[in-house]
């Protein structure tokens, strides 16, 4: 285990690198940050001496350098538009985000897994049609109009909830449940589709034969095997929502990184793009970490291999 | 195409039935419930920062003046006392400005002469280099305290416009950020405005309170809650659910539908954001674009630039239909604009009169300038920085289509559009314009480039008029108000004469209110809590 995590750890250190260098690429290609501060309504010497100030008058390579000496020294810049550090920025919104992110996983993970089962043991069944159905709806439908409408079927119309803004637990119904929409589906049809895969086996047949209920062959033999697949594929959707879920974020005003990070791309705001790049990078590493392990839990077949 | 399988039809009609909703749902919704809640005010995006001299931007400025003043008050209707009672010039290069007694900050400390000085310096970077306001005080070679209640400001060269640049620097607490640093007290502010700082969560709400001590006139409104609400459609549906009191930035769509609903109100008000047409007058003939190279990147390759001919200038004026392109495109929205800056500003000449929409004599002009048969040409704007730019900037390539002008749009990012232009990757580009303060404006939209001395930045297409550049040395220092303002007709008049721009309209600003809510929409586009009374109090 102790090689394992050595490996992995100097793994994320050439990943930082590699991600630091083409965000860093991609943004000095996207345009001018001064220009976006000052407006048009700037004068030429303020454009000329808030270019010295940002260091956006030397060279790319020398920029990247010292961009890369301050980040060792835990300095990734002060935010163009703030003027307060850029990781500070970042940090602050986590909170707000692991709220959303992790509501809106635990939304999607308990209710698709009952789900996913149910639709399995129907197969062409009419519940098992409208699972699918229901899921490709939810798959299919953008976020922004997924989000608009809760706002105006439940905050508008209805007025159960509050529209946007977080607070308590009622302004995070909306954006959690919006958000867990696409999971939910991706997953319902994930559990389904390994269900069935795994019903077909000969050693559910053993078990069924052996004269085992049939709760016990579907929980306890058919769906554990059915979950790697799954794990994979809710850690990567858990680190995309906590990079930030960037346009439920907007739509509900949610003050989190992924609000952050589209101002932040928009206003070109490069130390806070960069250091949301640093901790997305990190939460992507960590979370891959976690479900390498959980791996193990659930087959045992991992941990000897 | 395979026919569509029952899943994917069953979700097609879901996404139908919901999507016809969305209007309906506007329409229905009723009067707000009164709640217990605190008056809020949700803008688009949130403060910067809560330092009233570290970021110049409409947003945060709007934010900060509820708990800032300056010596000189941008109220509705002009210039107005602020934490001066009064100002002067004494002689061309002196001012003299007294100062309001008796004032006290939300922590207490009294406002002095010394504050007053030592925030003056501040804006100009002294112990704070990350001022933004630096540009508003290049006016002031020094301050002196003459005594407790007077203030002396020595321009060095004759300077008139020293109390519009006042208006602009907040005065803070000198003494409270020497002991709690810059960095805390952008975080937790303390003026002498109207309203105290209460709390502040970041993208999510800032909290005031009204100030009892105040020098002025107390707010109605006890508390109130600003929140940032980035998606236009949130912020209206924020309004119509009854969150919301008052919502920045109504989009002209919204306002339409929210102009139906008889819970609310929506006020417009016309600002001094002007959007306008600029042309490349300098480069004689097209081709591709080369940094500082001589050809005119919007024109085919080898073909003369009509731009440089007035008559064409004017042609293009006279082929578009401001009025109706601000029906269509704007939903109404906006209002046709003669110049560069808003009527009730300082040097506006009322006697301009935009060219009539009128295409006969279009295509006529463009004959006599020897473009009988029209010619192509590209139209650079920006699709996500003024009010539907994108799509009008495509509506004018139209009007120009149908007297020969065969107009390509080119629509960008503000992010590239902006840089492209500053390097001259242009032939004509729609842009906008926004500030009151004339002086500003002509050296940097019409007088001749000269990077050295800092002029001429926005006068891209390289417009030179010797008369111009005169006009503008000239007012600049004219201390008599009636001779600087003939002196900024006169230079508009030639300026708009020449077509050194064509200005098209200006925008509006739509704020949507609750119905009880009383208000007067500002065309500097801030919102003050302290300017709103409500119906049935006070």
């Amino acid at each position: 285990m102790p090689t394992f995590l050595l490996k992995r750890l100097i793994q994320s250190l050439a990943v930082f690198l590699g991600v630091s260098l083409v965000i860093f690429l991609m943004l000095r290609t996207a345009g001018d940050p001064v220009q976006i501060l000052l407006g048009e309504e700037g004068t030429q010497h303020d454009v000329a001496r808030l270019r010295e100030a940002l260091g956006l008058d030397r060279s790319l390579p020398v920029q990247y350098l010292l961009f890369l000496r301050n980040a060792l020294r835990g300095d990734l810049g002060v935010s163009y538009h703030h003027g307060v550090p850029a990781m500070e920025l970042v940090l602050e919104r986590v909170p707000a985000t692991l709220e959303l992110a992790g509501a809106a996983m635990l939304i999607a993970v308990v209710l698709a897994i009952p789900l996913g089962v149910i639709a399995a043991n129907h197969r062409g069944g009419p519940l098992d049609r409208f699972f699918l159905s229901g899921s490709l709806v939810g798959i299919s439908a953008p976020p922004f109009w997924v989000g608009i409408v809760c706002i105006l079927v439940f905050g508008v119309v209805f007025r159960w909830l509050p529209t946007s803004g977080r607070g308590g637990w009622e302004h995070l119904i909306l954006p959690a449940g919006s958000l867990a929409l696409y999971r939910l589906a991706l997953f319902i049809r994930l559990v389904r589709s390994g269900m069935l895969d795994v019903l077909g086996q000969d050693y559910v047949r053993t078990a069924r034969s052996k004269g085992l209920a049939e709760r016990a062959v579907v929980f306890k033999h058919a769906l554990k095997n059915t979950l790697i697949p799954f794990i994979t594929i809710a850690g990567l959707q858990m680190g995309s929502l906590l990079a930030g879920a960037v346009v439920t974020e907007r739509v509900f005003a949610w003050p989190g990184m992924g609000r952050l990070i589209l101002d932040s791309i928009q206003k070109l705001d490069y130390p806070v793009v960069m250091s949301w790049a640093l901790v997305t990078a990190a939460i992507f590493i960590l979370i891959n970490l976690i479900v390498d392990v959980s791996y193990s839990f659930v087959d045992p077949r991992v941990r000897s291999g | 195409m395979a026919r569509p399988t029952r899943p994917l039809r069953s979700a097609a009609r879901a996404l139908l039935r919901w999507s016809g909703i969305l209007p309906v749902a506007l329409l229905l919704a009723g009067a707000p419930a009164e709640g217990a809640r605190k008056f809020t005010i949700a803008f688009q995006g949130d403060a910067a920062t809560l330092d009233p001299q570290g970021r110049n931007e409409t947003t945060t400025i709007s934010i900060q003046m509820h708990m800032f003043d300056t010596l000189v008050f941008r109220g509705i209707d002009g210039l107005e006392p602020g934490l001066a009672t009064s100002w002067k010039a004494v002689s061309p290069t002196k001012w003299l400005i007294k100062l309001r007694q008796g004032v006290r900050f939300h922590d207490g400390t009294p406002f002095t002469a010394k504050v007053a000085k030592e925030s003056l310096l501040r804006a100009q970077g002294k112990g704070f280099p990350k001022s933004q306001m630096k540009h508003f005080t290049k006016g002031i070679k020094a301050i002196r305290a003459v005594d407790a209640s007077t203030l002396e400001i020595d321009t060095g060269v004759p300077w008139p416009t020293l109390h519009e640049d006042l208006a602009n620097i907040a005065i803070v607490p000198i003494d409270y950020i020497k002991k709690v640093g810059d960095a805390n007290f952008a975080r937790k502010p303390v003026g002498t405005g109207p309203y105290k700082f209460a709390e502040w969560v970041k993208d999510d709400h800032i909290d005031l309170e009204a100030f009892p001590g105040y020098w002025g006139k107390a707010p109605t409104l006890k508390e109130v809650r600003i929140r940032p609400v980035p998606v236009d459609a949130a912020r209206t549906a924020g309004l119509i659910s009854g969150e919301t009191d008052v919502v920045w930035g109504v989009s002209p769509v919204d306002a339409r539908t929210l102009e139906k609903n008889p819970g609310v109100k929506v006020l417009r008000t016309i600002t001094q954001r002007n959007i306008y047409l600029a042309f490349d007058h300098w480069r004689k003939e097209g081709g591709a674009f080369k940094k500082g190279g001589s050809h005119s990147p919007g024109l085919p390759a080898g073909k003369p630039n009509p731009f440089q001919n007035l008559k064409v200038r004017q042609a293009v004026a006279h082929a578009l239909n401001v009025p109706e392109l601000l029906h269509t495109v704007m939903h109404g929205s906006g209002a046709p604009a003669t110049q560069l800056a808003p009527p009730p500003s300082f040097g506006y000449n009322k006697r301009l009169a935009p060219l009539p929409f009128d295409p006969p004599r279009a295509k006529k002009l463009l004959a006599e300038a020897g473009f009988p048969a029209g010619f192509q040409m590209r139209l650079d704007c920006s699709n996500d920085r003024y009010i539907n730019d994108g799509p009008m900037c495509e509506a004018i390539s139209g009007m120009l289509r149908k007297v020969g002008i065969v107009a390509t749009p080119n629509p960008r990012t503000k992010a590239v559009f902006f840089p492209a232009l500053d390097n001259g990757d242009f032939t004509v580009y729609q842009a906008g314009w926004g500030t009151d303060s004339v002086g500003p404006t002509f050296s940097a939209v019409f007088h001749t480039q000269d990077a050295k001395k800092g002029v001429g930045r926005i006068n891209r297409g390289h417009y030179s008029n010797k008369e111009v550049d005169g006009l503008i040395a000239k007012a600049s220092s004219e201390m008599d108000d009636a001779k600087r303002q003939a002196m900024w007709e006169k230079a508009w008049e030639i300026v708009i004469g020449e077509l050194a721009v064509l200005p098209l309209y200006q925008q509006e600003a739509i704020i949507g209110v609750q119905k009880n809510v009383r208000l007067k929409p500002r065309f500097n586009e801030w919102i003050l809590a302290q300017e709103i009374t409500l119906a049935g109090r006070n």
